[in-house]
């Protein structure tokens, strides 16, 4: 689904990725482990194209397209879908009028027929409903006074309407405690098909104990030193990040 | 008024166009003959013509004012025409076959059937208010609801009791040129204890070159009546800037409420600032009885200048003011409007809240004034401006005056100015948003405080007019 | 007079005597100045880059007749200046501060008027490069008839990358039935759009809960009244590090 091969990253003349390569296929789940700074959020904004970042070398390709040519919204709507540490909060705009807006623009890209507002409705009421959303919260502005979990939560009903092919986790599980990331561990499965793939990036062993990946990559220094499966995860438990790095 | 939403996003301003129609027009320049030309044209009686020279002999001896925000070329009123009214208009029932095709191009409904919309409209055609439908559904009711120039005729007892009482002729430079030459506008009156069970609507167009439109404007709400007033305007797109000097006056009686609403969306010149409406408004609203009530909406987006306070003279005691106001500067477009509020009753209260958004080379300035009155015990105010600034070349900027003699009274102003953050824009873009649709959105979000006040016909209209003139507009 | 402050002291600076001051603060010095004048103050100061400057204000003696400060204060790359003013009947402050890059300027008053007195502030705020920061928080107490005029001007030229500006006015009347005034106008124009400008001004009798919670508690209405009118002189009198200034407060 996505290769990305050698890929060099700055921002302001400093290099953040050095020569990443990383290959997902589809219905594949990845994580991503590595030490605060080894650039994980940047390979994840990277990839959904965040325009404080330079590629100055290597290639990303995502289902045979050059991402590289394609903007934000763009890949947005090929199926690259980047949940964020800190969802935004924004002031005036309807969490239901953003969704209506954002999967019609989805539709119209891949040439199907925008939904009316009464579809709309119904499809999304059953899909919060189905990740636990009260529907008087999507009246209220985007995350305006939602907790932290809320506004996981938020994330989720975005993915179960927007059905993206790969998903980016990043750092999803901080700040949740053990009952809430059971329930998000729960939502993840619902989420997951043969089609679609996910890159989880974390630290905590809890998450990946309850929804298991089935490669990890170790990042550090803006590459990627090592790659297996999930044993390698739960030696890094373990042990932690160690100095010595095999590639 | 309902547009067809296809016709927006082709033009850059879509209401640029002229309609050619015999209209009878007078010379250029201003002196007395020609206000007693104008006089004589629309058969007014002798004390209306006297007051016209009064107000005249004022104008001439003030200076125009200086002192706001605005740099603009000076404006040589002899080589402006004052008046300008279609030829073919005897009765209202003969409008010219043309002018009824303006409005449809406009979109703007002047035959019975478009009651669905559930709107009466006045139109005002360069000066002369063309046709105003419903009148005979209304004036059962007792509600009058018809040009300035037949109110003249068929109410004088009215108009003498109410014209210049909230401003007054000598009140400022424009609003001294308007008590002389206004040539036409709306009246309305609600009697007691009635709800006008209808919104009442004007449009006003400037067609020809060179004209001024100097509309009047009185509503009067009677003791414990209603009535929504909307206002919409827009003019051709042309090399040379065209005046707007209108006054606005409302006067609401003891329990009575009026909402006064206006889109704005004159021409506002090219991006290099040639042409453009130069829009310098007086409106004011005396809240006359106790419990009245006054509210001012707004959305502004069009006109190279605008120079307009809509304010609130809050008398009665237990009165209230309100002021909600979105205005978008674009190209070289400037404004300097806001709002003045006076706290003289007891136990009165204004809310003013204003959202300025600046584009490309705009400028946008909120003037407000809150000012409380020794006696006006236990007045609050609050006010909240924000400014949004896209770009870098414009600029945002925020004046306001509070001035309080009444040791219990509450006053609470808060500004901001910010622009788009950079993380908002992306996080909407990463969910399928084009960059345009983005920040139509976010801009939508900042305004919502005021959009959602506007009657709901003319909110569809708003957001539309928002989306329009976003588009091109981010740097 | 003019002095050039080349040294970092901890002890404070004592300007007062003369009314005409022309001040160099040079590069990376720390210093105080406190002033305490008779009969009005013209200063030209020039901060330069990275000293930090205490700049305390206040009039010796109450006075019947106008007195003026008139500064105009230039602030360097990376310096730091707080200027603290407290004043009382018929003084006229008038401030002209620009920021270059870097820097951060926060501007404190604190003025209570009785009687007939009155008492007016001017400024004007520029900020003329990138990421400063501007503060100003302005109290004014006014009681029985006293006037109290307030307007300032924050400009954020194009380039002011990253500025941080925030203005507030608050004024407290105290006194029901009585005839004080109070004029408040805090101004903003902002050239450039990336940073964050913000300014308040509010105007208000003692707050009604509060008053009620504290007697409920068993304070007399005169205390409670005094306690909260001294809460709003304390958040910025806390703010005064030196303890020469405090002590001349007292």
């Amino acid at each position: 689904m996505i290769g990305i091969k050698d890929l060099e990253v700055t921002v302001e003349e400093k290099v953040l990725l050095n020569g990443l390569n990383l290959d997902i296929k589809a219905g594949e789940v990845h994580a991503l482990m590595g030490p605060n700074g080894a650039g994980k959020s940047t390979l994840a904004k990277v990839i959904a194209g965040h325009p404080s970042f330079k590629v100055t070398s290597g290639t990303m390709k995502f289902d045979g397209k050059d991402l590289l040519e394609l903007k934000v919204h763009d890949r947005a709507c090929e199926g690259i879908f980047l949940s964020f540490q800190h969802p935004l909060e924004i002031e005036g705009v309807k969490t239901n009028t953003f969704l209506k807006t954002a999967l019609n623009a989805k539709r119209i890209y891949n040439k199907q027929e925008p939904l009316s507002a009464v579809e709309f409705v119904k499809n999304l009421k059953s899909s919060a409903d189905a990740v636990g959303i009260e529907h008087e919260m999507l009246n209220r502005a985007l995350n305006s006074g939602f907790s932290g979990g809320e506004k996981k939560k938020n994330e989720i009903l975005q993915m179960v309407m927007l059905k993206p092919k790969l998903i980016i986790l990043d750092e999803i599980d901080s700040g949740l405690d053990i009952d809430a990331l059971k329930d998000l561990s729960e939502q993840l499965q619902k989420l997951r098909t043969k089609e679609n793939s996910f890159l989880i990036i974390s630290h905590y062993k809890d998450l990946f104990e309850h929804f298991r990946p089935d490669f990890v990559h170790i990042i550090k220094n803006g590459t990627i030193v090592k790659d297996g499966s999930y044993e390698l995860a739960q030696s890094v438990f373990e042990e932690g990040f160690s100095d010595d790095s095999k590639d | 008024m309902k547009r067809d939403a296809k016709e927006f996003i082709n033009q850059p301003y879509k209401e640029g166009f002229e309609t050619v129609v015999e209209t009878e027009e007078f010379p250029i320049g201003l002196d007395e003959n020609i206000i007693k030309r104008i006089s004589s044209t629309k058969n007014e009686p002798h004390w209306l013509l006297e007051m016209r020279l009064k107000a005249y002999n004022k104008w001439l001896a003030m200076d125009e004012p200086s002192w706001a925000n605005l740099s603009y070329p000076k404006i040589d009123y002899q080589k402006i025409r004052y008046y300008s009214a279609p030829k073919n208009i005897s009765s209202l029932d003969e409008v010219d076959a043309e002018i009824l095709k303006t409005y449809e191009r406009l979109g703007i409904p002047l035959e019975e059937q478009k009651v669905l919309a559930g709107m009466a409209v006045d139109a005002v055609f360069d000066s002369v208010s063309v046709k105003t439908t419903f009148s005979k559904t209304l004036e059962d009711l007792g509600i009058i609801f018809c040009s300035f120039s037949e109110a003249v005729k068929r109410h004088p007892e009215l108009i003498k009791k109410y014209l210049f009482s909230v401003v007054a002729m000598g009140d400022n430079y424009f609003a001294a040129l308007n008590a002389a030459v206004f040539s036409d506008g709306t009246f309305v009156y609600i009697p007691s204890g009635v709800r006008c069970p209808m919104e009442l609507s004007s449009y006003f167009r400037i067609n020809a070159m060179n004209t001024g439109q100097f509309e009047r404007t009185l509503i009067i709400a009677d003791d414990d009546s209603f009535v929504s007033y909307n206002e919409g305007c827009s003019a051709p797109m042309r090399d040379e800037n065209q005046l707007h000097a209108a006054v606005v006056e409302l006067v609401a009686h003891k329990s009575a409420r009026i909402n006064y609403a206006t889109l704005q969306n004159w021409y506002p010149g090219d991006a290099k600032g040639v042409g453009g409406i130069y829009n310098f408004v007086t409106k004011r609203g005396k809240c006359a009885g106790e419990g009245s009530h006054i509210s001012w909406t707004q959305v502004e987006t069009g006109s190279a200048i605008t120079w307009k306070y809509p304010s609130c003279i809050l008398l009665g005691d237990n009165s209230s003011g309100e002021f909600y106001s979105v205005a978008i500067t674009s190209l070289a477009q400037q404004a300097d409007t806001g709002t003045k509020m006076f706290h003289i009753g007891r136990n009165t209260k204004s809310t003013i809240i204003s959202k300025g958004i600046s584009a490309m080379s705009g400028s946008n300035s909120y003037r407000g004034e809150v000012r409380v009155a020794k006696n006006a015990d236990n007045a609050h105010n609050y006010t909240s401006c924000d400014s949004l600034l896209l770009g870098d070349e414009c600029s945002a900027h925020t004046f306001p005056y509070i001035n309080v003699k009444n040791s219990n009274s509450t006053v609470e102003h808060e500004a901001s100015a910010t622009k788009i953050a950079q993380e908002q824009l992306f996080y909407l873009m990463q969910r399928g948003l084009s960059e345009e649709q983005s920040i139509a959105l976010i801009v939508n979000g900042f305004c919502s405080d005021v959009l959602e006040r506007l009657p709901m016909e003319f909110a569809v209209e708003a957001r539309e007019l928002l989306a329009l003139t976003m588009e091109g507009a981010v740097g | 007079m003019t002095l050039r402050i080349d040294r970092t002291s901890t002890e404070p600076f004592i300007l007062g005597s003369e009314s005409s001051y022309k001040i160099t603060v040079t590069p990376n010095v720390e210093i105080d100045l406190i002033c305490v004048h008779e009969k009005g103050l013209d200063l030209v100061l020039e901060i330069e880059d990275g000293a930090v400057v205490n700049f305390y204000e206040i009039f010796k003696e109450h006075s019947n007749r106008w007195l003026e400060s008139s500064k105009e204060i230039s602030v360097g790359n990376g310096a730091k200046l707080l200027l603290f003013e407290l004043f009382s009947g018929f003084e006229k402050y008038e401030n002209r501060i620009v920021q270059s890059s870097n820097s951060s300027v926060e501007v404190l008053q604190l003025c209570e008027l009785k009687n007939e007195d009155e008492a007016k502030s001017i400024g004007e705020f520029i900020v003329d490069g990138e990421n400063c920061k501007f503060k100003q928080i302005s109290r004014f107490l006014l009681h029985d008839s006293s006037k109290g005029f307030l307007e300032s001007i924050a400009v954020a030229n194009r380039g002011a990358h990253n500025a941080q500006i925030s203005q507030a006015h608050n004024t407290l009347l105290i006194g029901e039935n009585s005839n004080m005034r109070v004029h408040s106008a805090p101004q903003m124009k902002i050239f450039h759009d990336e940073l964050k400008a913000k300014h308040s001004s509010t105007v208000g009798s003692l707050d009604d809960e509060a008053l009620f919670y504290m007697q409920s508690r068993a304070i007399s209405k005169e205390n409670a009244q005094q306690m909260l009118q001294d809460a709003f002189k304390l958040e910025l009198i806390e703010k005064i590090e030196s303890q020469e200034f405090r002590k001349m407060l007292l």
